[in-house]
């Protein structure tokens, strides 16, 4: 196992966040941190990712604690795209991306990084975008910039570890459908070349499509943790969003689903 | 559809970044010229290659070419005036360009972190209760018991909002904001008191104190000051990259393998230092750490590696200009010279404030 947490327990003060969890990610999948609002989903990938200590447990990436790693050949192994989309000062959306190639600053040369950045910008479909000051983006177009900024970090194999990691905070959550469906066709690509990739997803149906194992969390608890389709049931689903939903296969060997509204099933 | 271009679009593009390098040494030519001028102005008048030849003559390179009278007024009073504000100036302005990548805010001065309040504070209390102290130093010691305890006060204002600011070991920025606006605020109240106990001739001391003056600059002074302010400041030139990272953010910059921790410590500590000395040397002399980077942002774009270098050069420059100012308007009286920058600097700021305004709205 190449990125695992076993049994780790995140509290502050009273609130536990997250609760005996145990999973594993591995390079050449997809790994999908699914659950309602609150669940420990991004509690969770801080801890993989190395920002904080879980209170209780352990997190180790390639055999050693994250914090036991130095900072830069930490972020040569792992990227992370948060939530936060937020720059201060009027940086080029360029120069945003060119920030990922900072820790391999002495390893790679400038040429390759250009070469790096501008593939990277292309992927995410934000090339057009490139001399644009990064605050006077939209929403989606911020998160297209920072999703390349993040396979750009990891865009290349290096002697620190064996293999990559890229970890996705919700990384769908302001794009439009085209562009939900090609950044995760570009962390596939990935994936095939052997990075293992941990992605917050919301949409269960992006999960069905894109994910290899889903990891299913509920107030701090891990309710089922396998292969995608054997674990988006339709029993959990609803046990943890505690709404009901319909399954269809459509023959091509996708799943697809759908919500009920709640207020015909409640019965209110 | 993509391809049309409205005014809007073309002025959310960034103009093309100039060259570090090109802009650098153009900065550095700037510094030299604001150098030579500062050197010639005043009562009697030198030209700025004339004092250029005196300085090659002084390390040996070119013959002599003025005066013995106005070498000794150029080497005595001008040139250590001149070191100094080109130092304070470089010090206040790098240390207000990390203060703001720091606090992710074009808007952070250094002496958001308690430093020239506390500093002040010290140094009031020095001109105003010192008397009853300092008559017990050795009279070689006096002239330093001010900016000493100027820096001693300004470290430890800095500290104490540090300490406040720290939670398991984590320094939390807006906590440290918060703390320093509170020590800031105490420091005020601190020398207001001290102002109405104050007596006829400690009040203009103290005032003259506050307002800043570059008179304090001579030969005994600065071996010591200047290494004090230079050093930290050529410190901060080195976390330049990592400030840029900064910009996205604490826990981003950590993914990128950044120990924020320990840039937080090393930024709060060189600033504290280069604040510190500046300020004790030559007393409050506010804008010139919000002004100077703000005008390299416009014009460079706010990658650090640019603005922090240039913000030293620039810095010095506007400094030794707003010195010259200062001795020459009112001559052969002198204006404090930070009357000199907020006079320059507030109309700047507040122009400043409107644009972002301005843009934001739109």
């Amino acid at each position: 196992m190449s990125l695992d947490a076993q049994s780790v327990s995140v509290r502050i003060g009273s609130a536990v966040l997250l609760e005996d969890v145990s999973l594993a990610a591995r390079p050449g999948e997809v790994l999908g941190l699914l659950g309602p609002n609150g669940a420990g989903k991004s509690t969770l990938l801080s801890l993989l990712a190395g920002d904080r200590k879980p209170n209780a447990g352990t997190v180790r990436l390639h055999g050693r604690e994250p914090r036991l790693w130095s900072p830069e050949s930490l972020a040569r192994v792992r990227a992370v795209m948060t939530q936060s989309t937020a720059v201060a000062f009027d940086f080029t959306a360029r120069e945003i991306v060119e920030l990922a190639r900072l820790p391999h600053a002495g390893h790679t040369d400038a040429a390759e990084d250009r070469r790096i950045i501008a593939a990277a910008l292309e992927l995410t479909d934000a090339a057009h975008l490139a001399d644009r000051l990064y605050p006077s983006l939209s929403g989606g177009e911020r998160q297209r910039v920072q999703a390349a900024r993040a396979l750009a970090q990891v865009w290349t194999a290096t002697d620190d570890a064996p293999s990559r990691f890229l970890m996705l905070d919700e990384p769908t959550a302001s794009l439009d459908l085209r562009h939900q469906h090609t950044l995760l066709e570009s962390v596939r690509r990935f994936v095939a070349a052997g990075v293992g990739a941990i992605v917050v997803l919301h949409d269960i149906n992006l999960a069905a499509a894109y994910c290899d194992r889903v990891a299913l969390l509920d107030r701090g608890h891990l309710i089922a943790c396998g292969p995608t389709r054997d674990t988006l049931t339709i029993d959990t689903l609803a046990g943890v969003y505690g709404i009901s939903l319909a399954a269809v296969d459509d023959g091509a060997g996708a799943r697809h689903y759908f919500v009920r509204p709640p207020s015909l099933s409640l019965h209110v | 559809m993509g391809q049309a271009v409205t005014a809007s679009t073309l002025k959310v593009c960034a103009s093309r970044r100039p060259a570090a390098v090109p802009v650098l040494l153009a900065l550095a030519a700037i510094t030299g010229l604001a150098g030579l001028v500062g050197l010639g102005a005043g009562p009697m008048r030198i030209a700025p290659l004339d004092a250029l030849q005196a300085l090659a003559h002084r390390l040996g390179f070119a013959a002599a070419g003025i005066a013995e009278q106005q070498e000794a007024v150029l080497f005595a009073i001008r040139l250590p005036r001149v070191l100094l504000s080109l130092a304070v100036g470089a010090a206040l302005a790098t240390a207000g360009a990390a203060m703001q990548g720091l606090f992710r805010n074009p808007l952070a001065d250094p002496g958001l972190i308690g430093v020239s309040g506390g500093a002040a504070l010290a140094a009031v209390a020095a001109i105003v209760l010192g008397d009853k102290v300092f008559h017990l130093l050795d009279a070689g010691m006096r002239p330093w018991a001010l900016p000493v305890a100027a820096f001693a006060g300004g470290l430890a204002a800095t500290d104490l909002v540090r300490r406040l600011g720290l939670r398991d070991g984590h320094a939390s920025i807006a906590t440290i904001l918060l703390a320093g606006v509170a020590i800031n605020a105490l420091s005020g109240a601190g020398i207001g008191l001290l102002t109405f106990l104050a007596d006829e001739q400690q009040l203009r001391t103290l005032v003259f104190w506050t307002m800043g003056s570059l008179g304090s600059a001579t030969w005994s002074t600065l071996p010591l000051a200047l290494p004090l302010i230079i050093l930290p400041t050529i410190l901060l030139l080195r976390s330049t990259r990592a400030l840029d990272a900064f910009a996205l953010g604490e826990r981003e910059a950590g993914h990128l393998g950044v120990d924020v921790e320990r840039l937080k410590r090393r930024l709060f500590v060189l600033v504290a230092l280069a604040t510190g000395a500046a300020v004790s040397v030559c007393g409050i002399i506010g804008f010139v750490g919000l002004v100077v980077p703000h005008l390299l942002r416009l014009a460079c774009g706010p990658g650090h590696r640019l603005v922090l270098p240039g913000a030293a050069l620039l810095g010095g420059a506007l400094l030794t200009a707003a010195d010259l100012a200062a001795r020459l308007t009112v001559a052969p009286a002198e204006l404090p010279i930070g009357v000199v920058t907020a006079l320059v600097g507030g109309p700047f700021f507040l122009w400043l404030l409107v644009r972002r305004l301005r843009l934001t709205d739109s």
